[in-house]
């Protein structure tokens, strides 16, 4: 199993991997579809019938808990389908249920290595209530912590105020300076040499000429 | 250079030279985009004479969608990666400066400018960006430009890579590979 990612497609659509060694769920949206829905191996041995449940909204875009479930080569897979709150707030129950049945039927499961059709398929799927939460989870920030070493970033020697006063002029520079034209002043926050800037397009791609 | 062409060059990162020329470009051409400062913290690593800035602040830019003004407002974090060195022209002292810059997206909205009139936007044309920045990218789609997919947001991998890159920045490592600065880039407006 340990060459065997599985590829999940449903029209056309990637849906992201099952794989025997990293379990996630994937946030998926069937065509026309007005919201998401998750899809979530819960088990993926035919053989154990341990069914993950996950207990709390990050356990759903962080599963963790399918890896040792997953030793041997599966025949079936059961998945579970947690509809987001936007999914269900636009369809009425009875429309979920058909969006979803036209959804597996569409389904198509292939190696992610080879791009042949893998001998696995859908054994069942259930439907489950959504988070109780009024965003959907994946829009969420992880509830874990985030960067475990604490470095100087309050307090501190008088040096040490001084330089992270001075790196937050430097930030500072960027809405002061750049909203107002003063690119001289916003040159200066940046290096002399190889300084890169990552923004969304909204930023730096209208070039059209007047 | 046409600007067809500048589009498929940018795959990522612009130099703060082509950033600054291609900002200017388009705030002749109309562009009005602001930012809202809402708070700033730092990180410092005194062993290594670097630091990572993190400036919470709202991108907002002012749309006429259909025949109506909104304003597109984008919640955000800016991460700055900054050392201490001396310049060509600070007399050997060493200097604050700013080498990256990156940022999160939060979330967005769309705020009509009158407080009633709203354009019709399918949720089908949302969902084709990642949440965290749909509005600001089917506003700017509007105008017929690309967006840049998997930009950091709160939950996928470009939030676990760039804080990845925040440690590794603090700790004196190289972060152009995770940050995926341009190899050869080639200057955009020579």
């Amino acid at each position: 199993m340990t060459e065997s990612d599985l590829q999940v497609r449903g029209h056309g659509t990637s849906l992201g991997l099952l794989t025997p060694s990293r379990s996630h769920a994937s946030r998926i949206t069937p065509q026309g579809v007005p919201g998401f829905v998750y899809l979530l191996p819960i088990s993926v041995c035919r053989a154990r019938s341990r069914v993950f449940q996950p207990h709390t909204s990050s356990d759903l875009s962080h599963p963790k808990h399918v890896t040792q479930w997953c030793r041997s080569l599966p025949q079936s897979i059961c998945v579970s389908i947690y509809p987001a709150v936007a999914f269900n707030l636009c369809l009425p129950s009875l429309q979920v249920s058909s969006v979803i049945s036209n959804f597996f039927s569409n389904l198509k499961i292939q190696s992610s290595l080879s791009r042949k059709p893998y001998p696995l398929h859908i054994a069942t799927y259930q439907t489950l209530p959504s988070p109780n939460s009024i965003m959907p989870d994946f829009y969420n920030i992880t509830e874990k912590e985030v960067q475990e070493k604490v470095y100087s970033h309050i307090n501190g020697s008088i040096e040490e105020i001084l330089d992270r006063y001075c790196v937050s002029e430097l930030c500072k520079g960027w809405p002061v300076y750049r909203d107002h034209s003063e690119w001289n002043n916003y040159r200066d926050i940046f290096a002399e040499k190889d300084a890169f800037i990552w923004t969304s397009k909204l930023l730096h791609d209208n070039t059209r000429e007047k | 250079m046409n600007s067809d062409n500048l589009v498929i060059a940018w795959s990522g990162g612009l130099s703060i030279e082509d950033f600054i020329e291609v900002s200017k470009r388009g705030r002749a051409n109309g562009d009005f985009i602001m930012h809202r400062e809402n708070g700033t913290l730092v990180d410092l690593n005194p062993a290594t004479n670097r630091a990572i800035g993190k400036m919470k602040a709202t991108i907002t830019q002012r749309f006429t969608i259909q025949g109506i003004e909104v304003d597109v407002e984008c919640d955000s974090q800016f991460i700055f990666f900054a050392f201490k060195a001396p310049t060509s022209t600070s007399g050997g002292k060493a200097v604050w400066k700013t080498q990256y810059v990156k940022l999160f997206y939060e979330k967005d909205k769309m705020i009509p400018v009158d407080g009633v009139t709203v354009p019709k936007i399918e949720k089908s044309e949302l969902q084709q960006y990642p949440m965290g920045y749909q509005w600001l990218s089917v506003a700017q789609a509007s105008l017929g430009h690309k967006i840049l997919q998997g930009l950091p947001t709160l939950n996928n991998q470009g939030f676990k890579d760039l804080n990845k890159a925040m440690v590794d920045w603090l700790e004196g490592k190289d972060v152009t590979e995770p940050l995926g600065v341009p190899k050869d880039y080639k200057p955009k407006f020579t």
